[in-house]
């Protein structure tokens, strides 16, 4: 390679740089961080070295030796940030409740008084194997596979064989069926709204087709919190909706279209319908505007035309729209939030429950990549269902 | 014509103000291949459109066999259509687009298979079947489309360009594909086309559009020999134009003086010429050049540029500040610009285009 | 995806906070509503005059896991927090506060004991307690046992979205004693008691998350009673005239207290921030817009009479009223809300 090819491949580099510097800087550090907060668990290993080998050869059942105890107050006594014990207290709290008042206790008097002391005197519940199974388990490995089956309602239990959670314990898998469930019903509703649309929007042009792209558009200048309060108020028992149709004498009780799936399924239509209408408009226009003529012309009635010609050259963009509109809807958290009852959250509010709630990374990083990998499962399907397609003679 | 197939009677199409098409008359016989021909916006499109049934006329009728066909939708009139950008189904292979009609008219699959490999061998694309029309070059397409306007035999086969996408020498390699299919199939053809020299070598008749009116119609050889108007003297071919006034007439001769006070004669047949200004139109191949004397009509002029063209030489002469273009073959002897000459023409070679 | 929200906002607030420290205006963060409106009038304000520099308020709903991102992520872009009781122990015990100087305060000694911690002054004592529309309702609920019963006064109910709260009415609703609530709750049974009370009205509940909303609800007439903060109702009587009522027999008390974020850049003007909402003359001025309680003791001496009536902390309001048990939802909070949550799901 010359040096004036050097140079320009140089350069060519540096205008792809800002993108590639932002794609890892905003999408892959946070998917890898993400990733890794699932897995990752090194914190009672490290913080609590001495009762980690204590442990190691204890049978999980029989009352803790001194042994163990008196290394976890020397281990306690060790921890110089407070910080890095809220991580451990957080941790083992999560597997067994009770640390929370447990361990601040115990590390006060350990701090207080030197030389040994008599844990199971201090607290009852440090006599109880529960407490030390949790220990053992959070300091015997860095990596742990504990939220990711927390994630889809399974744990390890005491033989560590794994099995499913108690059903009134957690509902993860129902919510994460229920969030593709909802998707769906989304996707389906905007691909029956946004066809027709989409293709009237193609079909007439000037001002008509600038209101009607208008009217699809407006309503992404404004933002999701808003359009979401507004639906909130048109839905609402006493709302325009239902005051009118009860004034129609349509109705003599209010419809119930608030704090419920009807409302979030109508809100999250509404808001998703661009991504929907774009994709096929833009397919539309790009349809050569000759082709419905041609098939009139080879003895095609209009319904067999529209049916055999130009739904089959739109459903490229039905595709790209439904795909953007089942992505964006899996994600949905402020309006199931505002609109929808207990019964209609999705996943992302549990995930939201566990960052912002309960700091529990560990659980919000897991649920992400659950949900990530069914989504690229889906996604997978989709490309080998569309290259079969394609491939087709 | 004593049995038209297809009668357009007094039709008229406007677009708001704007009137396209006026009170329209014309008679297309079965079997005939008829051009129509004009510069954009002379309305020959829309003629097109209207026989398809894509546009409905503002006034007038159209019959097409018997059937008065004005209140039919497209898809009731069977008349093939060949656009002008092929209008290919994309998402169907060459094979499922030829098949399309048949399919839309209900034919049992061994016989839809059976006549879309016959059309397909007809346009010479058999083994392309499978293929998507994205894959295929712009005369394939073309083909392809031929083929599909054909399958079902439509009483009338309507193109509007359909070569006009194509380079020059696939352009003529389809005209003269399309003459024979024309032949062979005994087709009604309408061409709808602004290409004067692909009107005149494929067409039985050709109808010169302008304005929304037939400028002129007829054979080919009667529209490029003697055309009506100035406008179609232009249009079809090249010509000059020539301005004189009629000084009088002898049998059959007519004597006429040219803005440069030369004369020459004019031979009308049985038309005789009132007094008066007159427009000649004289084919540059017509006149020949000459130092000596030869009989027919003489003008004198100077060379102002002899022009090479491979097969012919095009001469400029200049006479009295107009310019006439001369066609000749290379045995010319050489001139040189600035040289006087005498251009000779018969009488019969010139034609009166108008006052 | 949240999380990748999550990091990506952790993301930018580090490039952001690192960008902004120094130009950042002291931010107090409270729970929104007519509350804050209150405080904004009696402390933000004239906080600002005497700083000679802006005051920045905003408004959260809560979150234990907004705090700690906030302080992980760096330089946190709050100062000084208004937070509930389980918040406090938990960002205490994690180092994620500052810690306070009572000395500046005045002593330990001035305040209410449950209002002092090593991480944080108390600001208010507050009560969650049943209220109604008087206005639209004839016969008005007393107990918990009157919430639940739909038969008695048909229409939808208001529960705070969460198992804190939820569960100990449910209990109470049962029959259990105010006094015996966490006793009870504290038992496996006990746990399975309440959720199986909560079953009978799930039908019937609006969720809601933020302080202001169950007086949308109440206004709306979406619902007919709901669990609501004793001070915002009191608060909103007065400035609309509206003739909401409030429970107190079986109501919950807890102490909100201010915190300030560990490495906050404005950590000297958010301490004095604290102890100027401390002081007697300036905390004594609440009561009159927002019916809380006054952890600073003089203080509370010195709110007007027909104020004194309407606080959680009047003797007459303290009967038959139980405070949070702090000690029990740090520990019991994050299995319970897991199993909440699933029990909402289902």
């Amino acid at each position: 390679m010359n040096r004036s090819e050097l140079n320009k491949r140089l350069v060519s580099l540096m205008l792809v740089g800002p993108l590639f510097l932002f794609l890892v800087l905003f999408f892959a550090v946070p998917l890898v961080s993400m990733m890794k907060s699932a897995v990752s668990d090194p914190v009672a290993a490290e913080v609590l070295p001495a009762t980690a080998r204590a442990v190691s050869g204890w049978d999980r059942s029989s009352p803790p030796s001194d042994e163990m105890k008196a290394a976890l107050v020397a281990d306690l006594r060790q921890i110089g940030e407070d910080q890095l014990f809220g991580d451990l207290v957080r941790r083992l709290n999560s597997a067994k409740s009770g640390f929370r008042t447990l361990m601040p206790k115990t590390r006060a008097a350990a701090l207080e008084a030197g030389g040994n002391i008599d844990l199971v005197a201090l607290d009852r519940r440090w006599a109880d194997p529960s407490y030390w199974q949790a220990v053992t388990v959070a300091t015997s490995s860095t990596i742990t596979d504990r939220n990711l089956l927390a994630a889809v309602d399974l744990q390890r239990d005491a033989s560590n064989t794994i099995v499913a959670l108690p059903p009134d314990a957690s509902a993860n898998k129902a919510i994460m069926i229920r969030t593709f469930v909802m998707s769906l019903t989304v996707t389906l509703a905007c691909v029956l709204i946004g066809l027709p649309f989409a293709m009237i929007t193609a079909s007439v042009d000037g001002w008509k087709r600038q209101l009607l792209l208008g009217a699809v558009l407006l309503p992404l200048w404004t933002s999701l919190l808003v359009r979401t309060a507004a639906w909130f108020i048109l839905l609402q028992d006493r709302g325009p909706i239902n005051s009118m149709l009860t004034y129609l004498g349509i109705i003599s009780a209010p419809l119930p279209l608030i704090f419920n799936r009807t409302g979030v399924i109508i809100a999250m239509t509404h808001v998703l319908l661009p991504f929907m209408v774009l994709p096929i408009f833009s397919v539309l226009i790009g349809i050569p505007k000759n082709l419905m003529p041609a098939a009139a012309s080879l003895g095609a009635h209009p319904v067999r035309a529209f049916l055999s010609v130009l739904l089959p050259l739109s459903l490229r963009g039905v595709v790209s729209g439904a795909l953007l509109v089942f992505m964006s809807a899996l994600g949905y958290y402020i309006t199931p939030a505002l609109i929808g009852g207990a019964k209609d959250q999705m996943i992302s509010s549990v995930i939201a429950y566990y960052a912002t709630g309960a700091a529990n990374w560990g659980m919000a990083g897991a649920l992400g990549l659950v949900l990530l990998a069914a989504t690229m499962i889906l996604y997978a399907i989709y490309l080998r269902l569309s290259s079969d397609r394609e491939a087709r003679p | 014509m004593s049995n038209p197939f297809i009668r357009l009677e007094e039709v008229s199409k406007s677009f708001g103000a704007l009137t396209v098409v006026e009170g329209l008359n014309l008679e297309i016989g079965k079997g005939e291949f008829i051009s129509l021909l004009g510069p954009s916006g002379s309305g020959k499109t829309t003629i097109l459109m209207m026989l398809a049934g894509f546009e409905n006329p503002s006034h007038g009728t159209i019959w097409a066999g018997g059937r008065r066909i004005d209140c039919l939708p497209p898809h009731k009139r069977n008349m093939g259509v060949v656009f002008q950008n092929y209008a290919l189904f994309p998402h169907m292979s060459v094979s499922e687009n030829v098949a399309f009609p048949l399919k839309m008219r209900g034919f049992s699959r061994t016989e839809m298979n059976g006549r879309v490999g016959k059309a397909l061998d007809m346009v010479q694309l058999g083994a392309l079947a499978d293929r998507r029309p994205s894959q295929l070059s712009g005369g394939q397409q073309q083909r392809v489309a031929l083929a599909r306007a054909l399958i079902f035999e439509p009483e009338v086969v309507l193109m509007d360009e359909p070569l006009g996408a194509l380079d020059k020498q696939l352009r003529e390699q389809m005209q003269l594909d399309i003459r024979e299919l024309h032949r062979r199939l005994e087709l009604t053809i309408v061409f709808v086309t602004h290409d004067q020299s692909e009107a005149l070598t494929m067409s039985d008749r050709i109808a010169i559009f302008n304005g929304g009116k037939i400028e002129q119609i007829g054979t080919p050889t009667n529209i490029y020999d003697h055309p009506s108007t100035q406008f179609v003297a232009e249009f079809i071919g090249e010509t000059n134009l020539v301005r004189g006034s009629v000084q009088g007439t002898e049998g059959l001769t007519t004597r006429v003086q040219l803005q440069s006070g030369q004369e020459v004669l004019v031979e009308l047949g049985s038309n005789r010429l009132p007094k008066g200004n007159v427009c000649l139109s004289i084919r540059p191949e017509r006149i020949k050049v000459g130092r000596g004397k030869i009989s027919g009509n003489i003008i004198t002029a100077v060379i102002s540029d002899v022009v090479y063209h491979g097969d012919h030489l095009r001469l400029i002469a200049k006479t009295d500040g107009q310019s006439i273009v001369v066609k000749t073959d290379r045995s010319q002897p050489a001139l040189s610009i600035g040289e006087e000459v005498q251009l000779f023409f018969l009488p019969t070679d010139c034609w009166v285009v108008g006052p | 995806m949240k999380i990748l929200n999550a990091a990506l906002i952790a993301c930018a607030l580090t490039s952001v906070g690192i960008a902004a420290a120094e130009a950042r205006d002291l931010t107090v963060v409270s729970w929104g509503g007519n509350y804050q409106d209150a405080q904004r009038k009696i402390y933000f304000e004239p906080f600002a005059k005497q700083l000679g520099k802006p005051v920045l308020d905003e408004s959260w709903d809560g979150g234990y896991g907004v705090l700690q991102a906030k302080v992980k992520a760096g330089v946190p872009n709050w100062d000084a927090v208004q937070v509930e009781a389980e918040e406090l122990a938990l960002g205490c015990a994690d180092g994620i506060y500052e810690k306070i100087d009572w000395e500046k305060l005045g002593g330990k000694s001035k305040f209410l004991p449950a209002a002092v911690s090593d991480c944080g002054v108390g600001a208010i004592v507050w009560s969650t307690g049943i209220s109604y529309d008087g206005d639209k309702l004839k016969e008005a609920p007393t107990s918990w046992a009157d919430f639940w019963d739909t038969k008695k006064i048909p229409g939808k109910r208001g529960l705070r979205k969460g198992a804190k709260y939820a569960l100990e009415f449910a209990l109470m609703a049962d029959g259990v004693a105010a006094d015996q609530v966490y006793t009870v709750l504290a038992t496996p049974e006990g746990v399975d008691r309440a959720f199986k009370k909560l079953d009978e009205l799930k039908p019937n509940i609006v969720w809601w998350e933020a302080g202001a909303q169950p007086l949308q609800l109440l206004s709306s007439g979406e619902v007919v009673m709901t669990s609501a903060y004793n001070g915002r109702i009191t608060g909103l009587n007065r400035t609309e005239g509206k003739h909401f009522g409030f429970v107190f027999p079986g109501s919950i008390y807890a102490i909100d207290s201010w915190v300030v974020l560990k490495d906050s850049p404005n950590k000297d003007a958010a301490l004095d921030f604290i102890a100027y909402a401390s002081k007697p003359d300036n905390q004594s001025q609440l009561p009159q817009y927002i019916a809380y309680g006054l952890p600073n003791i003089e203080a509370g001496k010195l709110v007007p009479e027909k104020y004194q009536a309407e606080l959680p902390t009047s003797p007459d309001n303290l009967k038959g009223a139980i405070t949070l048990d702090v000690d029990f939802w740090t520990d019991n909070s994050e299995a319970l809300t897991q199993r909440f949550n699933a029990w909402l799901a289902q």
